[in-house]
């Protein structure tokens, strides 16, 4: 009924009440086909999806997750609610070789349903192993300002979202930052993981000479965005580090154009849309070095991450590095608390998007 | 905040970034280098945990160009590194900050030379003066090498430019006197506190993850003392024999090699007291006080409690091995064991009259390194004798390689019409939990040494602890004529000599089989 690309069980369907029937006689079945399957439970994660169509899409991303997958995943496909409401759930046993040695194991469980929002956690909570902490991914835009939202965010730990899938970026990204002052889970973002090579070979040159201490005369910025949220965060994250005010920001066709004040003057920042594989593209920091502008330039390849450093009086320096995480979602299920850092960037980054709209 | 301070750093969550520093590895051409140091070095590098401002300086007595200690130290990589297939452009990155130096580590003219290269370092990728001098060499040939950096100037208490920091490889010495006698040397030169003795057991994920264990769990420490636990077992077994170290065996052998570092370091981690913090001082000095407490031998109570061994010929993985005698570089009548068991006693209140048994071997049946924690059998079992036959007392079993985990020996009943009752193991693997691959000791032990940080690294005072309790063994050894070796099969598990040791107390203590 619902095809599957890892090895695994098939999917069966079941009521909810039956679901753990199954998993537990499947886990056995496996048990003695391929020797014991020996793991011990680490987290919960929910993917909520609004379309069967999504639902599936959702279940390849947990395949891909692959030996990092979550213990247990439920996928919950939440249609709206109609007259016939209802419960259908399927689950399955899949695991995933990992080493020589390593076989991982974790369990899937799809439940559709259109049910009225507020029972949502009620049809979730059941499928959930205890006392785990809970991952909630929700693809595209979460509904803010719906109680399906707020009912998820209730029963979660550590609601991870991808700005990168919001439908309006800017502000979208605007209305996350402004629930996130209430939310009451860790909150994390994709498009943020896939900064943090980003973050690192911009920040790294700044450990020594000839940048230390240059931070702070920083006084342009330039990003070419294929993922404008990230070019937005980015930029989030510098003002954030560095205390940055946004004194004027506009759009001129695709290109952000903003103005920061400095602790030591002014920056000017633009963001440029651009197509690619990464979510950006290019990234040039200028400062000023004393004797002249000294620049941090990092340019993705399909493979790498460029930074090339150039200061007056010394050698360009120039190094190669492997991007961020090909697969954020899969970090993110190894992060527990919250990321203070994210959250100081991102009401910058909305400020800025927000200003840029006018 | 400092103006100095890189404010893009501040607060990020988990990465430690280590400081601006150039790295010198004498040996730079040998064994070690190429197949840790260098792998290690790249993977960090691949995993963005090197510092920008980094530079590597190859020094052995090979001619090589700097280019050509880069294609050797690629090839290495290529052969080595836990990561395939290399990256090349993030290798010919990395190798671009890469140099090498011919010289002898007793020529003067080598630490000139070094002190050149390093400063022409610092003004191209800005190490900031920061060095770390890396012995991956012969134990007779650290000393000159540390002294020449002293008198050079290029390092230690003179040097004030940055820090300066020494690694040096096991064995720290070959007996107690010639340890101290280093430790003089190398504390003239560099004060104990940039000194980091590697004992790569330590960087290993499951050995760390005893501290987690012992310390993040309550259930654990209320048991976990003399009323509750019978013995503790340390096994650090081989399957593989001396493999062309003949040379350095012949000298060494299984005491000095396993049990003097690793295994009293396992020891440790098990019988120390919480910390209040962890932290490196803290730490240290919980583990240095069960050393401490280790009571010594000496005399015929060596004889009693130590037992040694040497493996004849026979099969492992399958295939026929020779004698331990007709190994390479080893004398046809060497007296030099290759397998150790121990029982120790370690005099506080918490051990008081539990033994630990250690044991260490070349050439068993499997390469395992594990420690069990054997509680003793519950007071009273209202069980039937034949119902109870299966059922032995509780144990907690740490597995530190391979396989990393935990098994729980537990007490289940048989599922049936009577109440039967037999043990079971209820297992917990890290590699089916914790999915990510493990970093290579080295990587997280060069890490720290950039950062400072020495938690894992055995502190002068452990060191000199653990030769003390060694030297005694060492020393009635050396006096007494040695059993007739050799004394157990390749691909058995020990001398008989060792089972009786572990059982001469209670019939029902046996060594557990890895």
């Amino acid at each position: 009924m619902i095809p599957t690309r890892t090895p695994g069980w098939a999917f069966e369907e079941a009521p909810p009440a039956k679901i753990e029937e199954v998993l537990a006689r499947q886990r056995h079945e496996q048990e003695d086909g391929h020797g014991p399957l020996m793991r011990a439970s680490v987290n919960n994660m929910v993917m909520v999806t609004t379309s069967r169509g999504a639902g599936q899409r959702a279940l390849v991303t947990v395949e891909g997750l692959g030996a990092r997958a979550p213990s247990r995943c439920v996928v919950l496909i939440a249609e709206p609610p109609s007259e016939r409401q209802r419960v259908r759930s399927w689950a399955r046993v899949a695991h995933h070789r990992h080493a020589e040695s390593s076989e991982v194991i974790w369990e899937e469980v799809v439940v559709q349903t259109n049910v009225e929002p507020r029972h949502l956690p009620a049809v979730v909570l059941p499928f959930l192993l205890p006392e785990l902490p809970v991952f909630t991914y929700w693809e595209g835009t979460p509904p803010f300002s719906e109680e399906v939202f707020e009912e998820i965010a209730s029963v979660t730990d550590r609601l991870i979202v991808d700005s990168a899938t919001f439908a309006d970026p800017q502000a979208d990204l605007a209305r996350l930052a402004g629930v996130t002052r209430d939310l009451r889970p860790a909150l994390s973002d994709c498009a943020w993981t896939r900064l943090t090579a980003w973050r690192e070979f911009l920040s790294d040159p700044f450990n020594g000479p000839p940048l230390r201490g240059t931070a702070w005369r920083a006084r342009r910025l330039s990003i070419e965005a294929v993922d404008l949220a990230a070019g937005l965060e980015l930029t989030g994250w510098l003002a954030s580090r560095l205390g940055w005010e946004l004194d004027e920001a506009r759009l001129v066709d695709d290109l952000h154009v903003a103005r920061y004040a400095t602790r030591t003057g002014g920056c000017e920042v633009r963001i440029a849309s651009t197509l690619g594989s990464a979510s950006l593209t290019r990234v040039e920091l200028g400062v000023d070095a004393g004797e002249g502008e000294a620049a941090i330039r990092l340019e993705a390849t399909p493979s790498y991450l460029i930074t090339t450093v150039r200061a007056p009086g010394h050698p360009t320096a120039r190094r190669y590095g492997l991007g961020s995480e090909h697969n954020p979602l899969a970090v993110e299920l190894e992060i527990f608390g919250r990321d203070r850092v994210f959250e100081a960037a991102l009401a910058p980054a909305a400020g800025l998007a927000e200003a840029s709209r006018g | 905040m400092d103006v100095d301070e890189n404010p893009l750093k501040v607060s990020e969550r988990s990465r430690v970034t280590p400081p601006p520093n150039a790295m010198v590895i004498f040996g730079g051409s040998g064994d070690l280098a190429h197949r840790k140091i260098v792998p290690a070095l790249y993977n960090l590098e691949l995993n963005r945990l090197l510092p920008q401002h980094f530079a590597v300086v190859g020094v052995s007595r090979s001619p090589y160009s700097h280019d050509e200690y880069r294609a050797d130290m690629r090839k290495a990589v290529e052969q080595f590194s836990r990561t395939q297939p290399i990256q090349a452009q993030v290798w010919e990155s990395f190798a671009s900050r890469l140099y090498y130096i011919t010289g002898s580590t007793d020529d003067p003219a080598t630490y000139t030379k070094v002190g050149d290269l390093l400063e022409r370092i610092e003004r191209e990728h800005g190490t900031d003066g920061n060095r770390l001098f890396y012995m991956s060499l012969i134990p007779t040939l650290f000393p000159g090498a540390i002294q020449g950096i002293g008198k050079a100037g290029i390092g230690g208490r003179g040097y004030d430019r940055g820090w300066s920091r020494v690694v040096v490889e096991k064995p720290f010495g070959h007996d107690l006197a010639s340890a101290r006698e280093l430790q003089a040397l190398v504390t003239e030169v560099f004060p104990e506190r940039d000194v980091f003795r590697i004992d790569h057991y330590l960087g290993k994920e499951s050995v760390q993850n005893i501290i987690a264990l012992r310390f993040a769990n309550g259930i654990f420490e209320p048991v976990w003392n003399h009323h509750y636990v019978d013995h503790v077992q340390v096994t650090v077994a081989e399957s593989i024999g001396i493999e062309h170290r003949g040379h350095f065996y012949e000298t060494a052998g299984a005491i000095r090699d396993i049990i003097q570092n690793h295994a009293l370091q396992l020891l440790s981690l098990i019988a120390m007291e919480p910390p209040a913090i962890i932290e490196p001082e803290e730490f240290r000095n919980e583990k240095v006080k069960v050393l401490k407490a280790i009571r010594r031998m000496s005399g015929e109570v060596v004889d009693r409690n130590v037992v040694r061994g040497q493996y004849d010929r026979g099969w492992v993985d399958g295939q026929p091995v020779p004698a331990y005698r007709e190994e390479p570089d080893v004398a046809p009548d060497s007296v030099v064991e290759t397998y150790v068991a121990a029982e120790f006693l370690v005099d506080n209140w918490r051990w008081a009259g539990t033994p630990i048994f250690l044991r260490t071997g070349k050439r068993l049946p499997k390469r395992a390194t594990e420690v069990v924690v054997q509680f003793k059998a519950a007071p009273h079992l209202p069980f039937g004798e034949a119902a109870r036959e299966g059922l032995e007392p509780n144990a907690l079993v740490l597995r530190i390689q391979p396989n990393e985990g935990i098994t729980l020996k537990l007490g289940a009943k048989v599922p049936g019409p009577s109440m039967e009752v037999r043990s079971v193991n209820m297992d917990f693997s890290y590699g089916t939990s914790f999915a990510t691959d493990l970093p290579d000791a080295y990587e997280r032990l060069l890490i720290d040494v950039m950062v400072g940080d020495p938690s894992l690294f055995p502190r002068w005072d452990q060191v000199e602890e653990s030769w003390q309790i060694i030297q005694p063994i060492l020393d009635r050894w050396a006096e007494t004529p040695s059993p007739e070796f050799p004394n157990y099969e390749a691909g058995e598990w020990g001398p008989k000599a060792a089972d009786e040791l572990i059982s001469r107390h209670s019939p029902n203590r046996r060594w557990r089989r890895p």
